[in-house]
């Protein structure tokens, strides 16, 4: 139960991204929603087995297809609800590890035991960090591929 | 050639001028000019003393999904808001990002490093209280761009994230050099 509550903090982490971006008001009660069903969705794929990536890019397209959805009903632009809330989804930690592990690396001898092994940490951080964001913005973005087809915008 | 200004991200004006590019056609060229006008001059924002710390709060947020116990969230939200703020003063003094994002990123790792001694989960807080930084709109708009053959658009996007992230990189590493955590 804690742990679902724990994602409840999608929602404030999508809605100050959601102000900065400077939505228009009454957006952000969808926002938030959206945000926690993103979070809530990937997060269950995860404990349930998936892979990190696998379940971003299940949760960015549950986003992007409801905002695709909800945006022309409200009469607002469809990415006004699909950017926000997938800004909880992105893999900060493995983006800090895959950057601290490459300067620390910097400073090691070359072809040393710990520079090798610190490099080894950076790739892998970084080919998650690099394998998620995508996931997310394909997700996020697929409704325009699938729908627009002829729209040059 | 011509320079386009930097605008910065506005999805209420994006909305804004969705709705009218519905309703362009039929229109004469003096009311549609009248009408863009209107879109301009409609410019409202939530104003900065709100919405620093909202980028605050959001990063306790990623604290606390990333697991930071209770102090940490706390210590997240406080460090991205001071960064947030800084970075906000300097990019209005017309910085470029490369410049503000080393210099934001610098002073909230090196925040977070001063009230470590508050939390047991460093690692998580670190990372979150950078993540106000993340250029999410270019990152996502500019993936989407090559997806749908918009190559030049798109190439240009993520090479500005790119160096928005290389630059938060360099402040972070000088800060973590600085708090021997590297």
């Amino acid at each position: 139960m804690t742990d679902l509550l724990n994602y409840l903090w999608a929602a404030p982490a999508a809605l100050g991204f959601a102000m900065f971006f400077n939505v228009k008001r009454r957006t952000l009660a969808g926002i938030a929603l959206l945000a926690i069903l993103g979070k809530l969705a990937s997060g269950l794929m995860v404990n349930a087995g998936a892979t990190i990536v696998l379940a971003s890019f299940v949760a960015a397209l549950v986003i992007g297809m409801l905002a695709f959805i909800v945006g022309p009903l409200t009469r607002e632009a469809s990415s006004v609800y699909a950017f926000a809330p997938v800004i909880p989804l992105i893999p900060g930690t493995y983006i800090f590890t895959a950057l601290t592990s490459l300067v620390s690396a910097l400073g090691k001898p070359e072809g040393s035991a710990e520079g090798v092994e610190l490099l080894d940490a950076a790739a892998s951080s970084a080919l998650i960090a690099a394998a998620v964001t995508l996931a997310l913005a394909v997700g996020a973005t697929s409704p325009k591929l699938l729908f627009l087809r002829n729209r040059s915008d | 050639m011509r320079h386009t200004a930097s605008v910065g991200i506005n999805f209420s004006e994006l909305t804004d001028l969705s709705r009218l590019s519905r309703q362009v056609e039929g229109m004469s060229t003096a009311e549609y000019r009248e009408r863009l006008e209107a879109v301009e001059r409609r410019e409202k924002r939530f104003p900065p003393v709100l919405v620093m710390p909202m980028l605050g709060l959001s990063c306790a947020g990623f604290a606390a999904l990333f697991g930071a116990d209770p102090a940490g969230i706390a210590i997240a939200g406080v460090a991205a808001a001071v960064g947030a703020t800084l970075r906000h003063f300097l990019a209005r003094a017309k910085f470029k990002p490369f410049l503000f994002c080393m210099a934001a990123a610098f002073v909230s790792v090196m925040l977070v490093l001063v009230m470590q001694a508050w939390t047991q989960t460093l690692h998580e807080v670190l990372s979150a209280s950078v993540l106000y930084l993340v250029p999410g709109v270019p990152l996502l708009n500019g993936t989407s761009d090559l997806l749908n053959g918009q190559y030049l658009n798109g190439v240009g996007r993520l090479t500005m994230s790119t160096v928005i992230v290389l630059g938060s990189a360099i402040g972070i590493a000088v800060a973590l050099l600085i708090g021997e955590k590297l």
